[in-house]
């Protein structure tokens, strides 16, 4: 693989766990919620875009606006009915003095694969589970071809979709990281250190956590759009990219920096893409989830040392 | 399918639906590794099948992949607890599979064929005799000195630490009690279909067997058995519906998710207390 095609690649790839990470991490710290459900929405998305392109002959743009707005509706709705109603209720029984208890953090995470295991089958039952209908083969749908960008004719075998996938995943990737950074940034740590106390103050509790869901859900659907369009989405790849992000985040939050976030994306995207480049591309899970597991058992208290550290301060 | 095939599905998916209700219920640890964990040993049965001939070895091979992969999950739950353990085993799940699938000594991607088969007129009372043993060591274990010391450790682990109750050495017991469990259907697994691939043990299959056991769990001592009935019956009795087998499991999966969501958004505390929440609070 050329070194200009190994770095677009990387970058674009790169870009999207770094959104997709920034995401689940505006979840995680507005609500606790660890959001594994988003692999669902992004499996639905996926095949709603392929089933109105591909077989009701809509134009892809319409196509994936419709698919955006039914699962950002859909993360709204289970903000509201679903996870909201729980952690109200797991706030209010672990008592004033605490934020949320691991347990409602433990029953929220069931909660989300349950959820995520109900989108799977719907868009199983809808499309099919033999092999040739559910794997979404779209591979000729947008050509590879030769770009140039600002007038250089770059050798890049890369389509103009990978082109608009890493422009986009980096500019959102980079606003959303300056909003972070900004007054909504302070609030969000207000938040996840206390949301009952936050919520007492502020009243805004509530909208900060429908925020950070539908934009989850936003930015989800969207990696199942460009997933659909370039290569090719089957029932557990929306899974494997969904559980790369959560590794991104995981490591990248350790140390509680976001700084960190991009730049483990970029590694785990190269580290991809040179082994896919070997003909190593079945390691690169393994391996990623390989650190998960090491970063988990060097660092374990990580998840939720910032929960009892509240809980234990005499001033919360 | 007939009823002595479906029987024996009870009994199999009772048998890993055990293991489960031990790790889930009684350790009070949410594993996603049980598809995996139940993987190991249908692959250990095969692979010395295939190599000896011998059912018995073969046999004893499984249960001790069984044990085995039982216990690489009690090696993580003594550094991770509640979400970081269930992370961590989802994590192992597919780095299981992931493994199985890239060796070529068990059969990459195409999975392993020839070992032979045993007929199920034989299995079907050989499991159902094996998940009543199963289903009597659990209720055993519950009223046990070590059922009584779990209990204990899953209302206040720190108390139950300050009186002299080890939960490492205690769930270390639940674990290979449930590892044999595991072994035991890995084995009738891979003697019935006499074929074995990993893409039958998925992470949803895991998820599946996490919520057959939350739906199912307050049937006490046997859990496993009545959420295996669900699992099994559940899509045989949406046969009558016009929708085909295979969207009859859709419906069965659909059904099982919405009804342990249910469960615990219908909990008063907005998680489920019992079993496994660590200390009552408010």
């Amino acid at each position: 693989m050329p070194f200009i095609d190994f770095m677009t690649v990387t970058l674009s790839t790169g870009g999207l766990y770094t959104l997709l990470a920034l995401c689940f991490a505006f979840v995680w710290w507005s609500s606790r919620t660890f959001f594994i459900t988003a692999a669902g929405i992004l499996v639905l998305a996926g095949s709603m875009v392929f089933h109105l392109v591909f077989n009701l002959s809509w134009n892809p743009v319409g196509a994936s606006v419709l698919a955006i707005g039914i699962c950002s509706t859909l993360g709204v709705l289970l903000e509201v009915m679903v996870f909201g109603p729980i952690s109200r209720k797991a706030s209010l029984a672990s008592g004033a003095r605490s934020g949320v208890s691991e347990d409602a953090i433990l029953g929220g995470a069931i909660i989300s694969f349950a959820l995520y295991f109900v989108l799977i089958n719907i868009v199983q039952w809808w499309i099919g589970s033999e092999t040739d209908s559910v794997t979404l083969r779209t591979q000729g749908m947008s050509q590879y071809s030769q770009v140039s960008i600002f007038g250089l004719h770059l050798p890049l075998r890369t389509n103009t979709i990978g082109l608009w996938q890493l422009m986009a995943s980096w500019g959102l990737s980079l606003g959303l990281a300056l909003l972070l950074q900004s007054r909504i940034g302070l609030s969000l740590r207000a938040l996840k250190s206390n949301p009952q106390l936050f919520n007492q103050i502020t009243g805004r509790g509530t909208w900060f956590r429908i925020m950070a869901m539908m934009f989850c859900c936003i930015t989800a659907s969207l990696a199942g759009i460009v997933t659909v369009f370039t290569s090719r989405l089957d029932m557990s790849g929306g899974l494997t990219i969904v559980l790369g992000a959560m590794v991104v985040m995981i490591l990248a939050t350790q140390r509680r920096s976001l700084g960190l976030l991009p730049i483990i994306a970029i590694i785990f995207a190269g580290m991809g893409a040179f082994l896919q480049g070997h003909g190593y591309s079945f390691w690169v899970e393994p391996i990623v989830l390989l650190i998960l597991l090491l970063a988990l058992v060097v660092n374990p208290k990580h998840l939720i040392s910032e929960i009892k550290r509240v809980e234990e301060s005499p001033e919360a | 399918m007939n009823i002595e095939t479906l029987i024996f599905f009870v009994a199999m998916n009772g048998l890993v639906l055990t293991a489960g209700y031990l790790i889930v219920t009684i350790a009070g640890h949410m594993s996603l590794a049980l598809a995996a964990s139940w993987c190991i040993p249908a692959y250990a049965y095969a692979v010395v099948a295939l190599r000896t001939h011998s059912v018995t070895t073969a046999l004893v091979c499984a249960v001790l992949a069984g044990i085995t992969a039982a216990l690489l999950q009690w090696l993580l739950s003594l550094r991770l607890h509640k979400l970081g353990f269930m992370i961590a085993t989802l994590a192992l799940q597919e780095l299981v599979l992931a493994v199985i699938a890239s060796a070529e000594f068990l059969g990459g991607r195409l999975g392993l064929v020839g070992f032979g088969t045993v007929s199920v007129s034989v299995l079907a009372p050989c499991a159902c005799m094996l998940l009543a043993a199963a289903v009597a060591g659990c209720v055993i274990l519950r009223r046990s000195k070590v059922g009584r010391d779990l209990a204990v450790i899953r209302q206040d682990a720190l108390a139950a630490q300050s009186v002299g109750i080890r939960p490492s050495l205690l769930w270390l017991k639940v674990y290979v009690f449930a590892g044999v469990s595991l072994g035991l259907a890995g084995a009738l697994y891979s003697m019935y279909s006499g074929a074995i691939m990993y893409t039958g043990f998925s992470i949803h299959q895991s998820i599946l067997l996490l919520l057959a056991i939350i739906v199912a769990r307050s049937a006490g001592p046997i859990t496993p058995l009545v959420a295996a009935v669900f699992l099994v019956i559940l899509p045989e009795l949406l046969r009558v519906l016009p929708l085909g087998l295979e969207r009859g499991e859709f419906a069965r999966n659909i059904v099982f998710a919405m009804v342990a969501v249910g469960i615990i958004c219908a909990s008063r505390r907005g998680w489920i207390r019992a079993p496994w929440s660590s200390k009552q609070k408010g």
